[in-house]
């Protein structure tokens, strides 16, 4: 039986804390978060730069004679880009947070970015759609008008046949695996905001 | 400014106390105590005094524990080195058991306000933490102390 708020104040003081970890393990943790931010950034930017090459290499290669050839490999390089520097760390600095601030702004604070996460997903994943399957297009009408109209039409087929599955199938599956537990998140950090204002 | 590891040794087992009545995990807890203490160490230089260094290092404790909600559910909880990561504590039994428990059920919030309050922070400090009006945090303690003294009715010894 609990009678009076001593006794629960007694009682929360009896709580005996883990043992305090060695400051050098700490800080090595503080360094091996910082490290593995860094390696990712490191690893989307060599993939930047691989994927321009080739495409360059393609480029002086096989020496595009039409504007729309051109125009297709720099809206396909652009997609590429987006779609990398979005899914390694390089955004992190639009959703750094200030941990220091008091509760109730932290959870706005909170609720903002994963808006702002939100919004920026649904965006990216259409622009990298759009400009990938409109590079394509416009990248194969050199080649396909030198295939002949069969077989430059079976070469269109197929591919947009590729993209229309990944716009119709894959894109909402994804859309949906990456925003569920988004939308989760934001569901509960509106129902803590709530509890604040009660 | 005060030295890190003064500040560590000082406030460690009372954040790990605050950890561990939102969590009522002990190694969860301990996790999340450590990660208060890499930021506490990252912000440190930035820190201007505003107010006083425990209102501070106790903001960042309450604002990881709700970062726990935002956290990516898919990712596994700790990036941390092994070594530290395999010390925690055996879970606590009987009446401090069914402390944490009790304040375990609470919504998010109250559990912050109470931990604060049993740990014995001043309100006015609690409602600079918080980000609401001194009243407000009154009120609430009232109303969650009634709640918890209600389920230790329930208490039987175990």
């Amino acid at each position: 039986m609990m009678d009076t708020d001593d006794e629960l104040k007694q009682l929360w003081d009896t709580g005996v804390a883990a043992p305090i970890p060695d400051i050098s393990a700490l800080l090595r943790r503080a360094g091996t978060v910082k490290r593995k931010a860094r390696n990712k950034m490191i690893w989307g930017n060599l993939l930047l730069v691989l994927t321009s090459i080739i495409i360059a290499w393609v480029w002086i290669h096989y020496q595009p004679q039409m504007l729309t050839t051109k125009i297709g490999i720099v809206l396909i390089i652009l997609s590429m880009a987006i779609y990398i520097i979005t899914s390694t760390s390089m955004l992190q600095f639009l959703f750094r947070d200030e941990p220091d601030t008091d509760t109730a702004s932290y959870l706005a604070q909170l609720l903002r970015l994963r808006q702002k996460q939100e919004y920026l997903q649904k965006t990216i994943m259409t622009l990298y759609y759009v400009l990938l399957s409109g590079g394509m297009a416009l990248y194969m009408i050199e080649y396909a008008t030198m295939l002949g109209r069969r077989y430059g039409l079976i070469a269109y087929l197929v591919t947009f046949g590729w993209i229309a599955l990944a716009w119709f199938y894959i894109r909402p599956r994804t859309a949906r695996r990456q925003l569920a537990p988004l939308n989760e998140v934001i569901r509960q950090l509106e129902q803590v905001q709530q509890q604040l204002k009660g | 400014m005060q030295d890190f590891k003064e500040i560590y040794e000082q406030y460690w087992s009372r954040v790990y106390r605050l950890c561990m009545g939102y969590l009522n995990d002990t190694a969860h807890a301990q996790d999340v105590a450590q990660e208060t203490f890499v930021t506490v160490w990252e912000k440190l230089p930035q820190f201007r005094g505003e107010s006083a260094i425990g209102t501070w290092i106790f903001r960042i404790a309450s604002n990881q524990c709700l970062r726990q909600i935002a956290r990516d559910k898919r990712m596994p909880r700790s990036a941390m080195p092994g070594e530290i990561a395999e010390k925690s504590e055996a879970a606590p039994e009987g009446k401090i058991a069914y402390l944490y428990k009790a304040i375990s059920e609470l919504s998010e919030t109250d559990r912050i306000i109470i931990s604060l309050e049993l740990e014995g922070l001043p309100q006015a400090e609690i409602a600079s933490i918080v980000g609401i009006s001194e009243g407000n945090v009154r009120v609430k303690i009232h109303r969650i102390k009634d709640k918890l003294t209600e389920k230790f009715k329930h208490y039987d010894g175990h």
